[in-house]
């Protein structure tokens, strides 16, 4: 084989890896990154607000977003039967987040640090106008998500908010 | 290491290039999505190179080549490709997201996890999530 086409061939072999398979990874990254790795847990996470790690704060905040959005999506469909099959697959991507949030480590009792109270959400009487509502805050959670995992300090908190914000994002697109 | 993974990703940003040069012709809706998206991947790759010089780095090359995972021969496989290859580009800015070890590069990353999820749906990729993660969380 000339050295040219050995040359294209292994550049085609690194493709192949990155469009079909495992990402070109250095091992290393890999290694640092979500999947297994997660990110060292503070000695006591329950006690006073001021004193409790950044990243858990930050993640009880993204516990509490969740949460408003399962709301919200269930009232929309409560007021609107005829959105469910809209809104059911990505009430269940809120729920994911929730489960991974919260498997990362104990939190706190009580609502999040500057959380607004829990009002029960208001939702338009007009099916549009109310699918434009859950987008506006699938939009709004998804900035918070970026501004949150820019704050983060954890690797893997910071992929997990990273991803949370791409996925609603792609909700706010989806229904927007 | 930041700068792995940063690499890897301006390798995914290449590839992503090379794909839409392909992808481009045969994708309907036009030219105009495919342009627009090309030319966000082209915009995106400079910058990252531009991160990773002001890192000490050299940034990698392109490929001379490139295989595709299947043919692209219609507007239908075209579209998947592009899905393939933003999906594939998000799990690298996700990985880059974990590793950077700079703001600028964290931001960098976490935007283009959500632009790669987000235009991996404008070609019929499915919802997902965690687009990125998905599997390692």
């Amino acid at each position: 084989m000339s050295p040219v086409t050995q040359r294209v061939d292994d550049g085609r072999r690194r493709l192949l890896a990155l469009v079909a398979g495992a990402p070109v990874l250095g091992a290393a990254a890999l290694v640092a990154l979500p999947g297994c790795a997660a990110d060292p847990r503070p000695k006591a996470a329950p006690g006073a607000r001021s004193s409790l790690d950044a990243d858990v704060k930050l993640r009880w905040r993204a516990v509490a977003s969740e949460q408003r959005l399962l709301a919200l999506h269930a009232a929309t469909v409560a007021a609107h039967p005829d959105l469910d099959g809209r809104l059911a697959p990505l009430t269940a991507h809120h729920e994911e987040h929730l489960t991974v949030l919260g498997d990362d480590g104990p939190l706190p009792f009580g609502s999040a640090p500057d959380a607004p109270e829990a009002a029960a959400p208001e939702v338009p009487g007009e099916a549009g106008a109310a699918l434009a509502a859950v987008a506006e805050a699938e939009r709004a959670a998804a900035d918070a998500c970026v501004v949150a995992c820019l704050a983060a300090s954890g690797p893997r908190l910071a992929a997990v908010l990273a991803s949370i914000a791409a996925s609603e994002a792609g909700h706010g697109v989806l229904l927007g | 290491m930041s700068i792995d993974a940063a690499q890897a990703a301006l390798a995914g940003e290449h590839a992503c290039v090379y794909g839409y040069g392909v992808a481009g012709a045969h994708l309907a809706d036009g030219a105009e999505s495919a342009h627009a998206a090309l030319a966000a991947h082209r915009a995106r790759r400079d910058a990252l190179a531009a991160l990773i010089r002001a890192a000490d780095a050299d940034p990698v090359a392109a490929e001379p080549g490139y295989a595709l995972p299947s043919p692209v021969t219609d507007e239908a496989s075209a579209a998947a490709l592009a899905v393939l290859l933003e999906e594939r580009l998000g799990a690298l800015y996700a990985d880059l997201v974990g590793a950077a070890d700079s703001p600028e590069l964290r931001e960098f990353a976490v935007r283009g996890v959500v632009a790669a999820a987000v235009q991996a749906l404008a070609w019929g990729g499915s919802p997902a999530a965690f687009p990125g993660l998905d599997g390692r969380v």
